[in-house]
């Protein structure tokens, strides 16, 4: 027996996960060439083919959009898989150079000790901001000094401005007047994570990047 | 625009099936002659997709036809080559002719 009509879900996945206004007319040329060729295999490949087609289109026309966002996802895993394997590391050497100079009657008045303290400093700020910059520039094939340091700049921009919003009067009030504990808890986490590390390193990313050379990838040049 | 107008080997495959087709190609014309030539199934989405990018580079135009019964009332979309797409055919078979001339590797028939 065969059929007459095409697999009803293989329909409806055409009309609502296909990313193009061109969704009629393809699936019109479908039905017509199903109609010859009665092989339900053959739809279903069809519509497959297409809805991967239309994503890879969208790829295409803004890949820096589609790669900012895989990459912010990833390191936001990154971000919060890694501090319990990474961060004994350098805490650790601080610890070991704080027990060395107060041993030895530096404390509060070496090099050693203010290396220290910038050492505390810079560790996150390499970590959170210009380590997945370089990463993220070098990965889309477009690190250049200049493109990193007005990313660094803006990081810091989005740093000062997020600083002056009053957040913790806000949740002072709200949970004076019934919110919940957990709730002020898990808003401290966020602030930290979102305010202070994410929006501050997608501004650095878009920035970085907002000069680039238009490059389509897998495009042949002629 | 240079990016705009670069051409991908299955955008250029698509337009060259354009252009057997002729008048009114659309979707389905336009995958069979790739399948014949090309001796390789071609989707109908993925020619859906190149075209769109072709239009977008303003290298091919289309219109909606009138809808029929065999196609459950879907109208057919038209499709044309555009004067820029056609000159960006002819640029590009130019570069590929330079490119293949008088290449050792490929004499005798061998490679």
């Amino acid at each position: 027996m065969t059929p007459s009509k095409p697999p009803a879900l293989a329909s409806w996945m055409l009309r609502h996960l296909l990313l193009s206004n061109r969704t009629e007319a393809l699936e019109g040329d479908l039905l017509e060439e199903f109609q010859q060729r009665q092989s339900v295999a053959w739809y279903w490949r069809q519509v497959i083919g297409a809805i991967f087609a239309s994503f890879a289109n969208e790829v295409r026309a803004d890949w820096v959009m589609v790669w900012t966002i895989l990459f912010i996802t990833a390191w936001a895993c990154v971000l919060y898989a890694i501090p319990a394997v990474a961060w004994p590391v350098p805490m650790t050497v601080l610890f070991r150079l704080n027990h060395y100079l107060v041993a030895h009657g530096y404390y509060g008045t070496s090099t050693l000790h203010f290396i220290g303290y910038v050492f505390l400093y810079v560790m996150p700020f390499l970590f959170h901001l210009a380590g997945p910059l370089v990463i993220y520039l070098v990965v889309a094939r477009n690190m250049n000094l200049r493109g990193f340091m007005r990313g660094l700049c803006a990081a810091a921009v989005a740093i000062l401005c997020l600083s002056v919003i009053p957040f913790q009067p806000v949740l002072d009030y709200l949970s004076l007047h019934g919110l919940a504990y957990h709730w002020v808890q898990l808003w401290e986490v966020y602030e930290v994570a979102v305010m202070r590390q994410l929006i501050p390193l997608i501004a650095a990313m878009w920035v970085a990047q907002s000069g680039r050379k238009v490059v389509q990838p897998g495009v042949m040049a002629i | 625009m240079a990016a705009r107008s670069q051409l991908g080997e299955f955008e250029l495959i698509v337009l060259l099936a354009l252009l057997r087709v002729g008048e009114n190609a659309y979707g389905v014309p336009i995958a069979r002659v790739i399948e014949e030539i090309t001796g390789r199934e071609a989707g109908i989405g993925s020619v859906y997709a190149a075209l769109e990018r072709l239009e977008q580079k303003g290298m091919v135009s289309s219109s909606l036809g009138d809808s029929t019964p065999e196609r459950g009332g879907r109208a057919k979309r038209y499709f044309r080559v555009t004067r820029a797409g056609l000159q960006q055919v002819r640029k590009t078979r130019k570069a590929l002719v330079a490119l293949w001339h008088e290449l050792p590797q490929l004499e005798g028939g061998k490679a």
